[in-house]
């Protein structure tokens, strides 16, 4: 600790609390200084600050929510977002800005015009681009100590076990009942933790979906409905929609990441953004 | 008691005159099925996947009990 305190002199900002006491925050130039120095990645920098309790100034206003070994354990937590749309745009850049230190971010889809009301990383520049390939470029670009990396594919019983295996959580961030069934069943089998969100015109719902746990089948039924039948073919997906049912998916993510309580096993966070409501709903 | 009929997404818009702040009170009908509650606002109970009675899924042969507050869902699977 001397030796880091000493190394890291010259980039330490003492942050005051209320009650006196103080704690020291580093800033990029400094994280960059001490990964040279041990010849490693900004995330080992990173890591190693918090070990010390210095907060890189970046994850600065996470403190007091998250202790600094909460924001270590994100930094070495793996996710993956499928479907980098309305839903998985913003939860791409959620997961990249809390920290979470290794995305996969899957998506066989190109931006159109018709994504700009609600999608972010739709942009002017990036209409025509993969969005799994926009993602991860703004991932890396916004934290260059998260991994990120891109899947432009459209997911299927073939290619999903691979993807989602081994993942400490994985975002449905998808667009059709199909596939988030399809994505289910792959998560039961792989083991891995489910967060569910789906939207049509001012509401939204979100589940957490453990192996184990009621999931689509419990909501939807033994087959997923067509896609002709789903309340957002009438409704649409209008702007601040997407941008609310993602907050609360990384939310949960962010708990399971934690090991801390969220969404009980069962339950279905409905959102009706037009009352405004939230209500918790309980199936079975 | 009334019941009281809370509609999600796309239903509002197939029940003339549907408040979502206020949803909708309907006269308790005794013996009445959630799927014939369905049936007397006029919805395709194949289009409907998630019933809820007093916050909790219910299957649509539930009967209705005096006072009921019914949540009624069509799919959702837009991102």
């Amino acid at each position: 600790m001397p030796e880091l305190r000493a190394l890291l002199a010259p980039y330490l900002k003492e942050n005051p609390l209320p009650d006196g006491e103080a704690f020291f925050s580093v800033g990029l130039a400094g994280l960059e200084a001490l990964a040279a120095h041990r010849g490693q990645g900004l995330k080992g920098a990173m890591l190693e600050c918090l070990d010390q309790g210095l907060w890189p100034e970046r994850f600065r206003a996470n403190r007091g929510e998250l202790d600094a070994g909460d924001q270590a354990r994100l930094l070495n937590s793996s996710a993956a977002v499928m479907g980098c749309g309305g839903l998985g745009g913003l939860t791409c850049l959620l997961l990249a800005r809390l920290g979470v230190g290794d995305l996969l971010l899957v998506d066989g889809d190109n931006f159109e015009e018709s994504n700009l009301n609600r999608q972010m990383l739709a942009t002017p520049e990036t209409l025509g681009r993969p969005k799994a390939q926009v993602a991860a470029e703004a991932a890396a670009r916004l934290n260059p100590a998260c991994q990120a990396k891109a899947r432009v594919e459209w997911i299927g019983p073939d290619n999903l076990p691979e993807m989602v295996t081994g993942r400490q959580v994985v975002v449905d961030c998808l667009d059709n009942l199909t596939a988030r069934y399809q994505l289910e069943d792959a998560c039961r089998a792989a083991g891995a933790p489910l967060v569910h969100g789906a939207l049509a015109g001012m509401e939204g719902m979100v589940m957490v979906i453990r192996p184990g746990d009621p999931g689509l089948r419990d909501l939807h039924g033994p087959t997923p409905p067509p896609k002709s039948h789903g309340a957002e073919v009438l409704l649409g997906t209008p702007t601040p929609t997407p941008a609310a049912v993602a907050s609360l998916e990384v939310s949960e993510a962010m708990k399971l990441l934690l090991g801390r309580p969220g969404l009980k096993p069962g339950q279905l966070l409905h959102l009706d953004l037009g009352a405004p409501a939230l209500e918790i709903l309980t199936l079975g | 008691m009334p019941l009281l009929v809370k509609l999600s997404t796309s239903l509002r818009k197939q029940v003339t005159g549907y408040d979502p702040h206020a949803g909708l009170e309907l006269e308790f009908a005794p013996g009445e099925s959630a799927e014939g509650l369905i049936r007397r606002l006029g919805l395709d109970p194949e289009r409907i996947k998630i019933i809820m009675v007093n916050g909790r899924s219910a299957a649509p042969e539930q009967e209705l009990a005096d006072g009921d507050r019914v949540g009624l869902f069509p799919p959702v699977g837009g991102g």
